[in-house]
């Protein structure tokens, strides 16, 4: 392993030949981690952050007596410290996951993505758990400190099929979910922009913090048959027969005008949005997961 | 060059045509579909169902079709039909040539007309045209094969001579078909030359020519269709012996005469004249010339009978052979102590006939010799069993009779008879119903010919009130029963010969029965029957064939035109046939003395009667030969495949498709399409 390059990692082609899971995501995140820049605070350390006046009702045991023995007031010291999460990740297992053009599927690539996301949370203190969603919710392991190897063994057998409603696997997670974490989705996305919108939206409204990891196979984007043939919905099962090479242009347009549907409702519903194609590096992924980590996770 | 095919009827598999097409419009549905995450963009984009049905690959499309086409074709079994070739190519007619020479073309005003008639065809001809000759009468001689040499073809034309027999045009076509045939033609002219008889297109509704040949007709008839001819003859034996006299009637017919005719029939008898009439012909109708009798010369007598001639002569003389008076020994076969009143009825009746005669001779059973049986026709046992000697037995089998009639005796008998057909199981005695009667009776049997047509009645009279009862055994056939069902007249064949056994009695104890008229009429026809006497014909027509019933070595037979005829004696091909009209004569070794045997030929009455049909109306009821493949069937079996090699050609040209078929089908985008699906197919993820 050390003749390898850290960020070589993080490639998908790579990873496609590991099938061990947890080795995967410790090796994703390791070298991840590896590349970060030092000056970005991780840990479970207490910092302090500033005194603010004593208003009745505070803690008595909270008052700096040495800024009371030289100012005479009343002032209580506010520290900067991380605090465990509830991490749930919520990978869509519908059958459109699994399509691939190259050598890795989409539900394969989320499979990673969710396996590195939580290991890397779980290092950081906070308590992950899975839910694997088609148009129901198919597996639920329940946020733990404790769960990561049961997450683990849940996304190594996991198989992505079926049909996919997203909104409705939402709405029963934000019943679901009393206390107040982070939510990341990491789905293809064939919803309606408004309908995804609304769901995500519910999950705010309770005070999660909502990362969308919107997967995509370039095949996908880029529609890239000659041949006239028969397109089989992989979800649906229903068959067009269809000549590619004519509908490519139209297709391709829709497919832009979705994107961009999607990433506007998101971004009104405060949620990020990280659209992720199945040929690139894990990193950008795992960064933005980590912005958003750290920037939600400051509490004083 | 055109062609058709030996089994078209697989042509119907062309419907398979739609198999590739239907194929491929629905390939795409048809192949592994292409396993895509979702088709909800795809499918809000409108897809126009002509896009879907549209031919997506014409020279896929028109190579799958192109072999299924070929294929089909190929069973078809394409031959190639060389037909009308030596005509297209050359240019040149040619021409089947058929002359009537029946014996109505031997009218004084009509023969010299066909043959200027049949010269003038010929002479017609381009040069190069080919052309064959053909002679008919009711049968059809090819006097030369189609040549391009006219002046042969004139030759052999003049070597046609009229004949004596009748006319069928049937036989000329089928032998103008047969040339062109096999000389692998199947487009040219018949010409026929004839007086077109209307009696002479019996058999046209069994032909059938190719479209190709054109039958064209040259009536030749006469300015008038006026004709007497002799029409037929009857001879009555008056008396027998050395005194025997016979009485000649002729049957004269007139057609379209002018007015009533005052002609004179004349009578010869072995060339002799024997007498003549002065006879009032009618316009249309039939007289009888009855002549004076006159001596029955010894030996077979050849009475001719002649009209004066009118211009169709050939039909004014009429031919029969009277031949000698036959007598037919019957040996009587009784007990005996028979009471001469048993066998008077029988012995009378069998006397009395004349052509032939009868000549009884009393025999005793134990004298039946072969020397004795070899000049009978027939033995009859009164009562008595036959001898089971072996010289008898040979004697029957040889072709002769024997009749036994059952009385109280042989009822009586418990002795195993062998020769007989029945076995005896005692006597009837009907005296209590006052007589039983004969009840099932084989009428289509010759011994009860003289009972048809309401005869049986007589028959039916007769009662009987003793006679024996028999039971038939296997192997022969019971010809009459008695009302009670026992059968009364019993017949067993052996080899040529055979045994008749009667219960019938045929003396006044059994019954009244030689006291019907039936009786007479008979026992004649019995002892004919039993004897296997065949009369003889007084004439016979010409055009049929004649083989004398003589076991003579060294036939020779002289014809009426003097020619000498040396038929093969043994086998069916001893017979001759009678071409002429006239006195066939048979001698032994030599022409010279007293025929052994003689027979008349005249032509066919209908001959005479000189009525044409229309020259439009000669190729109705021919039917047209749609399959053509005479010509073929009778090429060369090489030739035969040679024409019909065309299927090879066709598969090969199939397997060449087959082959571009899958090479166009991996290039292009069918190529890259596939490339693409078996790359997704590596990784499992397209299904």
């Amino acid at each position: 392993m050390t003749g390898i390059a850290p960020a070589a990692f993080l490639d998908p082609a790579l990873l496609s030949g590991i099938s061990d899971l947890p080795l995967l995501a410790r090796t994703v995140v390791d070298g991840f981690l590896h590349g970060l820049h030092r000056s970005v605070r991780i840990g479970t350390s207490v910092d302090f952050a500033e005194h603010r006046p004593y208003q009745p009702g505070d803690d008595l045991r909270r008052i700096d007596w040495r800024v009371y023995g030289r100012t005479d007031r009343f002032y209580l010291k506010t520290y900067e410290a991380d605090t465990n999460a509830d991490i749930l990740f919520v990978l869509d297992s519908s059958g459109s996951m699994d399509f691939a053009s190259g050598t890795l599927t989409k539900f394969d690539y989320g499979r990673f993505l969710v396996a590195s996301l939580a290991w890397m949370a779980q290092r950081q203190g906070d308590r992950v758990g899975l839910v694997l969603a088609t148009d129901d919710i198919v597996e639920w392991v329940p946020p733990s400190t404790r769960h990561l190897n049961l997450l683990l063994h849940t996304l190594s057998h996991c198989k992505a099929t079926g049909e996919g409603q997203l909104p409705r696997v939402l709405e029963k997670v934000t019943q679901l979910r009393g206390r107040s974490g982070m939510v990341v989705l990491v789905s293809d996305c064939y919803e309606d922009p408004d309908a995804l919108r609304r769901a995500v939206g519910s999950l705010r409204t309770r005070g999660h913090d909502v990362v969308v990891f919107h997967l995509s196979d370039p095949a996908e984007v880029e529609l890239p048959y000659d041949a006239p043939g028969t397109f089989e919905d992989a979800e649906t099962g229903v068959r067009l027969p269809l000549k590619p090479e004519e509908l490519r242009t139209r297709y391709r347009d829709m497919v832009v005008e979705h994107r961009r549907a999607l990433a506007e409702k998101m971004a009104a519903a405060n949620v990020d949005y990280q659209l992720v194609s199945t040929d690139a590096p894990l990193d950008g992924a795992l960064r933005s997961y980590l912005d958003r980590r750290l920037m939600g996770t400051k509490v004083r | 060059m055109p062609f058709s095919f030996l089994v078209p009827a697989f042509l119907a598999a062309m419907a398979a045509l739609a198999i590739p097409i239907v194929m491929h419009l629905r390939q795409r549905d048809k192949q592994r579909p292409l396993r895509f995450p979702s088709l909800m963009f795809l499918r809000r984009i409108a897809i126009e169902t002509s896009h879907r049905r549209r031919v997506t690959d014409w020279p896929l499309l028109l190579l799958r079709a192109l072999a299924v086409v070929l294929a089909v074709l190929a069973f078809a079994r394409p031959v190639i039909q060389k037909r009308g070739s030596a005509v297209a190519s050359a240019g040149n007619r040619v021409v089947v040539l058929a002359l009537d020479r029946s014996m109505s073309m031997s009218h004084a005003e009509v023969w010299p007309a066909a043959m200027d008639s049949a010269r003038a065809v010929i002479r017609d001809l381009s040069a190069g045209d080919r052309v064959a000759v053909i002679a008919f009468d009711d049968d059809a001689v090819v006097m030369q094969p189609l040549t391009a040499d006219h002046a042969t073809a004139l030759a052999a034309l003049g070597t046609i001579e009229v004949g004596s027999r009748g006319t069928r045009f049937a036989a000329a076509l089928r032998a103008a078909r047969q040339q062109l045939a096999a000389a692998n033609l199947h487009s040219a002219e018949v010409v026929v030359v004839s007086d077109l008889q209307r009696s002479g297109t019996g058999g046209l509704s069994d032909l059938a020519l190719p479209p190709g040949i054109a039958v064209r007709g040259i009536v030749v008839a006469p300015t008038s269709l006026a004709n007497s001819a002799i029409s037929g003859m009857t001879v009555e034996r008056l008396g027998g012996g050395a005194a025997g006299r016979i009485a000649v009637t002729a049957e004269v017919t007139s057609r379209a005469l002018p007015e009533m005719r005052r002609a004179t029939a004349s009578l010869m008898v072995n060339n002799r004249p024997a007498g003549s009439r002065q006879v009032e012909l009618p316009a249309n109708g039939v007289r009888s010339v009855a002549f004076d009798p006159v001596a029955l010369p010894p030996g077979e007598a050849r009475v001719t009978v002649s009209l004066d001639p009118d211009l169709l002569v050939a039909d004014d003389h009429f031919n029969a052979v009277v031949p000698a008076e036959a007598t037919q020994k019957i040996l009587v076969v009784a007990p005996a102590d028979l009471s001469a009143a048993s066998t008077l009825f029988a012995e009378r009746a069998l006397e009395i006939g004349t052509d032939p005669s009868f000549r009884l001779e009393r025999r005793n059973a134990a004298a039946l010799d072969a020397k004795t049986l070899a000049s009978a026709a027939l033995v009859l046992f009164l009562d008595a069993a036959p001898p089971t000697s072996d010289a008898f037995t040979a004697w029957i089998r040889s072709g002769h009779g024997a009749i036994v009639v059952a009385g109280p005796r042989m009822a009586a008998s418990r002795t195993v008879m062998p020769l007989l057909p029945a076995t005896m199981a005692g006597e009837v005695d009907r005296l209590a119903d006052r007589g039983g009667t004969l009840g099932d009776i084989a009428m289509e049997h010759p011994i009860f010919t003289p009972f048809r047509g309401g005869g049986s009645g007589v028959l039916l009279g007769a009662r009987f009130i003793r006679y024996a009862r028999m039971t038939a055994d296997t192997g022969s056939e019971v010809l009459a029963r008695f009302d009670d069902g026992a059968p009364a007249l019993i017949e067993r064949r052996l080899d040529a010969g055979r045994i008749l056994l009667s219960a019938i009695p045929l003396d006044t104890r059994g019954g009244d029965f030689p006291l019907q008229p039936a009786y007479l009429p008979f026992i004649r026809r019995l002892a004919l029957h039993t004897a296997g006497y065949e009369p003889q014909p007084l004439w016979r027509t010409t055009g049929e064939g004649w083989r004398p019933a003589l076991s003579v070595s060294e036939l020779v037979i002289a014809t009426p035109d003097g020619a000498l005829v040396r038929p093969d004696t043994n086998g069916v091909r001893g017979a001759i046939s009678l071409d002429a009209g006239g006195f066939y004569q048979a001698y032994q070794a030599r022409a010279a003395g007293e025929p052994v045997a003689s027979v008349a030929a005249n032509p066919p009455p209908r001959e005479s009667d000189l009525t044409a049909s229309p020259a439009s109306e000669l190729l109705l009821g021919v039917r047209e030969d749609a399959s053509e493949l005479t010509a073929t069937e009778l090429l060369p079996l090489a030739e035969v495949e040679q024409r019909q090699r065309l299927w090879r050609f066709l598969l090969l040209i199939v397997l060449v498709a087959l082959v571009a078929e899958s090479w166009l089908g991996s290039q292009g985008w069918r190529g890259r399409a596939s490339a693409t699906r078996s790359e997704l197919s590596s990784t499992g993820m397209a299904t």
